[in-house]
């Protein structure tokens, strides 16, 4: 038995390594739903009092802090489960292209219903539109990954993109702290009669 | 050494450690009961009438044959009501869900309880004092409503409701975790799950989870449709918040079920408050209701509003066909509640009250009741009360209101009316309407901030058989008035304002100065 806990244990990504790759997935997610918050902060406005849209504020981000955690839960699965020289041997550079790229490339399928309208799209048109979609959102994936093995400079430069933006997205952990420290606090004040 | 030799080992759980973990498991699958009212239990006057209010929501009166529409789609109603108080002239306060609803349960108008918004709350002093708080001592208060925004404002008054059930315990499927894990602080946790998961015409909050939620959603949707598609061939009912697939459906039949089950076992006497989502869009029904109304007719050409929506009325008749065989099925619905309640004996003892928080519109280019303007349809909503021992139908026609109910409800179990209510004492005949020059008021002001005085809204005035509406502050039509004679124009074809006529000046001067006491606070 212990063998086998060793063997998955070297499969296992550095403690700091997950970190790193946590603070990179904190920065699509929260900036995306800060976006979304802010753009309905005119209408929380109308009906809300400052308390109420914190709470709101709170109830998101801690969310978003969970989705955070499931979305590097599954980049950990991937790097456990495929063959190490996929992802694990260099775990933050791609998993950080494989965050970073995949969501970027889920923003215009929020938006599908808004091209498909835009552009009057077909059902054949609109199979066409996921397709492409489909189709460079693979190319971008394989051809960062391909190009982040060939070009050292690409991934020293990669590398310390993601050394600043760990930096912007530890302010985000902050925030994160602060909106579960609210989600609580909200809930235990709403037991007491 | 040993030690030492120790502490360089690697953590690994043991067995009997993991074992001892997994006993936590079973407190993840724990779901929280309903939350226990803190409605302090009082001796209670058990020689009182049980009253029970069943709203329909969005129920115009103008589509209802009890009347006069000629569509048959309320011929239950019809033969019952031959004991009981038929309104002709009921009035909701507002156009929507909880500006129409929240007046109902605090008798005051929504220019008072500032409830103005699609998620409101009314103003934090009517937590207690509204229906519930001001009849707890008297009856075992209970509610139920499908509606997520009714129970916005059922959260507020949770502390004076001794049984509120949660929307999910009555439906088929309901995605919603604000309801079922964070009940107790419903309306933040409602207006972020929404920004989260369905945040409308924008994107929602959460990048990839929003994404897999509504995969969910579809899902279910299509295994819904599959698994009743034989009973409900256009879907289950079900609410829409923002954009479909939804995710909370239901059956109206598994609500009366509960709600036979529950007045026939609660103590007495009981005020119960439920709020059934149908006929509100989208018009769901069963199997036998859509084929009804297949017919020819088709209802009064009007000239387009103002604040057109840019529907063809082919398309509002269509939906307007729908939408009366959804009021035909809320019918059956009720013809089996009230022959259950007959044959128990709860109707000899019980105030049934018939009503809606609003109507529906399908003219005008206008569909549903979101809109600015507050034609007939979209305020004239039905009344019916069913006393104990009624043996003879009264018809009352003079103008009443939401805000009566607050009132009426007092009266009956003997109790003062607060000063600060807005409604009056309904009439249970003609013979006792002293309301005839009474002035009752719809308010639509959901462009306004809560706290601030009305600035952009419409407001309609009705007075012996006139009506006026002043529309304010819109785009386009900054200001402008509308009036109706409503007994030779139910319709509302022939706009007779002129700023000379005298019953123009007169119903418009005492709009103006409503409008400027019930602003006054705000200033």
């Amino acid at each position: 038995m212990a063998p086998k806990i060793v063997s998955f244990r070297k499969r296992f990504p550095k403690r700091q390594e997950i970190v790193t790759l946590f603070l990179v997935c904190v920065f699509p997610t929260h900036v995306w739903s800060l976006i979304a918050f802010l753009r309905e902060i005119p209408s929380y406005v109308m009906r809300l009092d400052i308390g109420e849209i914190a709470g709101v504020f709170a109830y998101t981000q801690s969310f978003i802090l969970f989705e955070t955690f499931l979305i590097l839960l599954c980049v950990i699965a991937l790097a456990c489960l495929l063959p190490r020289q996929l992802i694990l041997d260099r775990f933050v550079s791609q998993g950080a292209i494989l965050v970073l790229v995949t969501s970027f490339w889920v923003i215009p399928v929020h938006y599908q219903e808004r091209i498909v309208s835009k552009l009057s799209l077909n059902v054949t048109n609109y199979l066409i539109f996921i397709f492409i979609l489909a189709l460079t959102y693979m190319v971008s994936m394989f051809g960062l990954s391909i190009i982040l093995r060939r070009y050292p400079r690409f991934e020293s430069g990669f590398q310390s993109f993601v050394d600043r933006l760990v930096v912007l997205s530890a302010i985000y952990g902050l925030l994160d702290l602060a909106s579960l420290f609210i989600v609580i606090y909200r809930n235990i004040i709403n037991t007491l009669p | 050494m040993k030690d030492g030799h120790h502490l360089n080992q690697p953590k690994i759980i043991n067995r009997r450690d993991f074992l001892k973990a997994l006993g936590v498991i079973p407190f993840a699958f724990t779901k929280w009961d309903t939350p226990k009212s803190s409605a302090t239990p009082s001796p209670r006057n058990t020689s009182l009438p049980n009253v029970l209010i069943l709203v329909f929501d969005a129920l115009t009166a103008r589509n209802m044959s009890l009347y006069g529409y000629p569509r048959a789609t309320t011929p239950n109603l019809e033969k019952y009501v031959q004991k009981a108080t038929v309104f002709h002239r009921h009035y909701a306060s507002g156009n929507f869900t909880t500006s129409g609803t929240a007046s109902l349960l605090t008798g005051v108008y929504p220019w008072t309880h500032h409830a103005l918004h699609l998620h409101g709350q009314p103003l934090e002093r009517f937590a207690d004092n509204n229906l519930f708080s001001l009849l707890q001592d008297s009856y075992f208060t209970f509610s139920y409503t499908h509606n997520p925004m009714v129970y916005i404002l059922l959260q507020q008054f949770r502390n004076h409701i001794a049984q509120l059930k949660k929307i999910s315990d009555l439906c088929l499927i309901s995605d919603s975790s604000a309801d079922q894990w964070l009940n107790l602080d419903y309306k933040i946790a409602y207006d972020a799950e929404l920004l989260l998961l369905r945040n409308g015409y924008h994107p929602p909050a959460s990048l990839l989870l929003s994404l897999i939620d509504w995969t969910n959603r579809v899902y279910q949707n299509l295994s819904l449709m599959q698994e009743y598609k034989d009973i409900f061939p256009r879907s289950l009912p079900n609410y829409l918040d923002e954009e479909p697939p939804s995710f909370l459906y239901f059956t109206l039949e598994q609500a009366i079920d509960w709600l036979q089950a529950q007045i026939q076992t609660c103590p007495k006497p009981f005020l119960g408050y439920v709020h059934f989502l149908p006929p509100h869009g989208p018009y769901t029904t069963r199997k036998e209701f859509g084929k009804l109304f297949c017919d020819n007719w088709k209802p009064i050409a009007k000239p387009e509003s103002f604040f057109t929506e840019g529907y063809s009325q082919e398309f509002l008749d269509e939906q307007r066909r729908y939408y009366d065989q959804s009021i035909a099925y809320i019918d059956a619905e009720f013809g089996r509640l009230y022959d259950f309640m007959q044959s128990n004996g709860l109707a000899d003892n019980t105030y049934l009250i018939i009503t809606s928080d609003h109507g529906e519109m399908f003219e005008r280019g206008i569909f549903t009741h979101i809109t600015a303007a507050l034609y007939e349809p979209i305020i004239h909503i039905p009344l019916i009360i069913f006393q104990p021992g009624q043996q003879n139908r009264e018809n009352v026609y003079s103008p009443t209101n939401a805000v009566d109910m607050l009132p009426t409800l007092l009266t009956i179990a003997n109790k003062p009316i607060p000063n600060w209510c807005n409604g009056q004492v309904l009439p249970m005949t003609q013979g006792q309407s002293s309301h005839s020059n009474r002035c009752v008021y719809s308010i639509e002001a959901k462009e306004n901030p809560k706290n601030a005085p009305l600035r952009k809204s419409t407001v309609t005035q009705v007075k012996e058989n006139y009506k006026l509406i002043y529309y304010m502050g819109y785009q386009g039509c900054p200001y402008r008035f509308e009036l109706f004679d409503l007994a030779s124009d139910p319709e509302e074809l022939v706009n007779l304002y002129a700023p000379g006529n005298p019953i123009s000046s007169a119903m418009e001067n005492e709009l103006i100065s409503q409008l400027a006491e019930a602003n006054q606070p705000f200033r």
